[in-house]
């Protein structure tokens, strides 16, 4: 089969399901600080994140953790990448942008974000999402503060190509030309 | 070993031209392009792979592992997006085909590649498969590429109250 049902639907599609549906939601509802342009490559950058991880630690030689049910691609797998798993990198962006933290901030800004993502990933382990062997959680932690240290440094990056120009209504009416 | 020094060689070339395509191209373009290229490659190629077993890949070492993983990151990456380039630039309807087949030819190539020195072996696929294949990422990718060129010039102008 091009893309495997889950062989018994059980706790780890459920958790994927409901993290979804609790996530969503909240992006659309809190406010946004980033342009869309941001959030595509953001968006994009994360699935190929996972898929990277995906491809090199978790199959032979590696093999440190097996996502879901298989040890194959399936749809549940892809759920997982592209709509599950990017939302917490908006998150971390996304509020990142608000303020902007520098230093010490920017550095307490990452730490506290990773212990989020890695009480998320110790959450999904005990749903069976991951099935560690041989991988360790603190090892998730400095790999979520480099993953998300690369995500700031991106959105800066792109924001810094792709400046906003804002243009006030009222002088766009007196010269409409601009 | 050999191999993989030219792997080696062809990823610092295409990181070069993909430097070089920056020059030509929107930079966030070439970076969202980049990373969907991999994304397409990675899931067509797992799909093809593990789920459909219609070609059979076992890396029984690092060096086979990488030696393969290499090009997927960077030369077909790069190739992929080269052409989106071309078929987006004001070049005739001829010479993008003749780019699309010379650039297809060139990804299934580096398969053929791996067939040949045994660290892929194609059991149910073939050359018209694999074009089939370049040509829905291509196809995806240039929908992406289109949108996001949009995204980008919608985002140069916001006004605000």
């Amino acid at each position: 089969m091009m893309l495997p049902l889950p062989k018994q639907f059980d706790a780890n599609e459920i958790f994927i399901i409901v993290s979804t549906i609790l996530s969503w939601p909240l992006m659309f509802k809190l406010p946004r600080y980033i342009s869309a342009v941001i959030i595509t490559i953001i968006w994009t950058f994360n699935v190929f994140l996972a898929l990277l991880a995906d491809i090199t630690i978790s199959v032979k030689p590696n093999d440190f953790y097996m996502t879901i049910d298989h040890n194959t691609h399936e749809l549940f797998d892809i759920l997982l990448h592209f709509i599950t798993y990017p939302t917490l990198p908006y998150f971390v962006v996304n509020f990142y942008h608000r303020k902007k933290p520098k230093g010490i901030k920017l550095l307490i800004y990452l730490i506290l974000w990773s212990g989020v993502a890695i009480a998320l990933e110790w959450i999904s382990v005990k749903f069976h999402v991951f099935t560690y062997m041989g991988w360790k959680l603190y090892l998730s932690f400095f790999t979520y503060f480099i993953v998300f240290s690369l995500n700031i440094w991106l959105s800066n990056f792109i924001e810094k190509k792709n400046p906003i120009k804002r243009t006030s209504l009222v002088d766009s009416i007196k010269s409409p030309s601009k | 070993m050999g191999t993989l020094w030219l792997f080696l060689i062809l990823t610092v070339l295409s990181f070069i031209s993909l430097y070089v395509l920056m020059k030509k191209m929107n930079v966030t373009n070439v970076v969202g392009c980049y990373l969907l290229s991999n994304i397409l490659i990675t899931n067509t190629g797992v799909i093809i792979n593990i789920n459909l077993k219609l070609t059979k890949q076992d890396p029984t070492s690092q060096l086979i592992f990488w030696t393969q993983k290499l090009p997927e990151l960077s030369l077909k990456p790069a190739l992929l997006v080269w052409l989106t380039y071309i078929l987006f630039s004001k070049k005739s309807l001829f010479s993008k085909i003749i780019y699309f087949f010379f650039f297809l030819t060139a990804l299934i190539s580096i398969e053929k590649y791996f067939v040949y020195i045994g660290y892929l072996e194609w059991l149910n696929w073939n050359v018209f498969y694999g074009y089939l294949r370049y040509s829905l990422i291509i196809f995806l990718l240039s929908l992406y590429s289109y949108y996001l060129e949009k995204l980008i010039n919608r985002n140069k102008e916001v006004i605000t109250r």
